[in-house]
């Protein structure tokens, strides 16, 4: 499921399964390599009601997808699925089948899994402690990194995430002390410190002021230069700003109930400004309205 | 009508505040005005003589010292994987019900039955005769249940987006649980551990049983047949006994050195408590 399969408006609801096109510029450097992230046939029930159904989606290296679509439609669950959070949740079943990097992640370790794909949550998360203990934190205690390589991890990771001129001086005063705009930045820069190959933003400046959420954007083209981001947002001029490729996720009614489908997926922009589904299309002027 | 009823809730509410503080300070005011006229160094360092009339409660307070020190160290680290396994490690709801229900029952258990129990498997099955290891395993079982449900109960409050965050830097179940869940459950522990501790130390059937005698013994120097001398036995059977004045000063003296005992093991942890609990919401 490599192909693009634009969806037109008249296109059959049960055709939706898509992948993202990789752009033309890049296809060359991707041709060969595998889809840092692609689902198959990837549904999610809770207790028996479906959350996601279908979802074939393909995220190539170094590429940014936007990830939309309303409220409650499982954009949050599928981002949960790629990491292997999902089994955390009681009562979650999952088929289909998940790759990263032509691997499928259900054949190896959790934890390993959550190593190469990191995830950047709406609201920071702060452990008590330093601002250098909660950068370190999962090196320290994943215990994947040796200690004397701490300091040089500690200062690259910060630097990825546009905070080390911000706290080189009070890298032992407590996290808590920082603003919420520096502490999302804090929580990227300790995603970054174990050197995920993907990276899973899940509405990251939804808390933030403009200023920050600047910020926080310029990070995410910085970063994807060495690494796939998947981004949900909801803000579609954030997706028009960082995103090579967008993809729509909605609910529509199948057996068992509705569950979230995607509807539409492609290169960002063009899908933004010509959507090929009724889905986008309404999502779009809601969003406008 | 529903500004009064307010008032009425608040005031009954501040009534009986008042009234337990009124009880909680007769009880300690007539224990310390019965129990200080007994008070002088050699109450705290002589050993008690002439039939508990006599002499001092030192090696009731250091027995007390040692079956408290062995329930908790026998019991923590139990109550400390019960709690995990309750939180972390039972992924279905039902079965962490099911957990829970069995540590509150097993906390409602009377303690002369488990006091019975330990004399026939620490005395009798075991060989051990009266034993301060017996009597300090006897109450780490007892005060298990309540330390290992303070302990659930505050790491179920731990805002889940903690464990989200550890779990997606690629941390194991056993890092999370030592690094974030009881890191941030400190405060629990020492709480579960205070409450544990003040039950301990002023329990008497289980040591009757298994571990105390009233005279006789110092310092234990084996595992087996080696009781200790023990404050609450010492006070249960002054009490069942004394008839004379001196004995009842004694009594009352005795009486006063485990509760400060208590009390003061909850002052020496409470700084250590509010910091963790204080670090543990604000890092």
């Amino acid at each position: 499921m490599v192909e693009t399969a634009e969806l037109s408006f008249a296109a059959p609801p049960a055709a939706a399964a898509l992948c993202c096109a990789v752009p033309e510029a890049a296809a060359a450097d991707t041709a060969l390599a595998p889809a840092a992230v692609e689902t198959r046939a990837l549904g999610v029930t809770h207790a028996g009601r479906p959350l996601l159904r279908g979802i074939d989606l393909r995220v190539e290296d170094r590429r940014v997808l936007a990830l939309v679509g309303p409220s409650g439609a499982g954009k949050t669950t599928l981002l949960s699925c790629l990491n292997r959070m999902i089994e955390l949740a009681p009562g979650i079943r999952q088929e289909g089948e998940v790759f990263l990097f032509g691997e499928s992640i259900a054949r190896r370790d959790a934890d390993a899994v959550r190593r190469e794909v990191g995830m950047l949550f709406q609201q920071p998360v702060i452990f008590p402690g330093s601002i250098a203990d909660n950068v370190l934190f999962g090196l320290r205690h994943a215990g994947i990194a040796p200690r004397a390589s701490f300091p040089e991890r500690l200062e690259r990771a910060l630097g990825e995430a546009a905070l080390w001129d911000e706290v080189k001086d009070r890298l032992r005063e407590p996290a808590a002390s920082l603003s919420v705009g520096q502490q999302q930045r804090l929580c990227l820069a300790r995603a970054l410190a174990v050197e995920p190959r993907v990276l899973l933003l899940d509405e990251p400046t939804s808390a933030l002021d403009p200023r920050s959420t600047v910020a926080i954007e310029e990070r995410i083209r910085e970063i994807a230069k060495s690494r796939a981001i998947v981004l949900v947002t909801h803000s579609l001029g954030q997706a028009r700003r960082v995103a090579d490729q967008l993809a729509c996720l909605d609910r529509r009614d199948g057996p068992g109930g509705p569950a979230g489908e995607l509807f539409e997926c492609g290169p960002c922009r063009e899908r933004l400004d010509r959507p090929q589904s009724r889905e986008l299309a309404r999502f779009l002027e809601s969003e406008r309205a | 009508m529903g500004k009064w009823l307010g008032r009425g809730f608040l005031f009954s509410s501040a009534l009986c505040a008042l009234a337990v503080l009124a009880v909680l300070s007769i009880a300690l005011g007539e224990i310390a005005g019965r129990g200080l006229p007994a008070f002088d160094l050699a109450f705290f360092t002589d050993p008690s003589a002439g039939a508990g009339y006599d002499g001092g409660v030192l090696f009731e307070i250091l027995g007390t010292l040692i079956l408290i020190g062995t329930a908790l160290a026998a019991s923590l680290p139990l109550a400390i994987g019960l709690a995990l396994a309750a939180t972390i490690y039972l992924p279905r709801p039902g079965l962490r019900r099911g957990a829970l229900s069995a540590l509150y029952a097993a906390n409602a258990v009377p303690s002369v039955l488990i006091g019975i129990g330990g004399f026939i498997v620490f005395v009798h099955g075991l060989g051990w005769g009266k034993s301060w290891l017996g009597g300090g395993l006897l109450l780490g079982l007892m005060i298990l249940p309540a330390e290992a449900v303070a302990l659930i109960e505050r790491i179920e409050a731990l805002p889940r987006r903690y464990l989200d965050a550890a779990y997606g830097l690629g941390l194991t179940r056993g890092q999370v649980a030592r690094s974030v869940v009881l890191r941030q459950s400190l405060g629990g522990l020492f709480s579960g551990a205070l409450l544990g501790l003040a039950r301990a130390a002023g329990e008497t059937a289980p040591i009757l049983f298994a571990a105390a005698v009233f005279s006789g013994a110092g310092i234990p120097r084996g595992l087996k047949e080696s009781p200790v001398l023990a404050l609450p036995y010492h006070i249960f059977v002054l009490a069942q006994d004394s008839f004379s004045p001196a004995g009842e000063r004694h009594l009352w003296g005795a009486a006063l050195v485990l509760l400060l005992l208590v009390a003061s093991l909850s002052l020496i942890a409470l700084p250590a408590r509010l910091r963790a609990h204080e670090e543990s919401r604000h890092g």
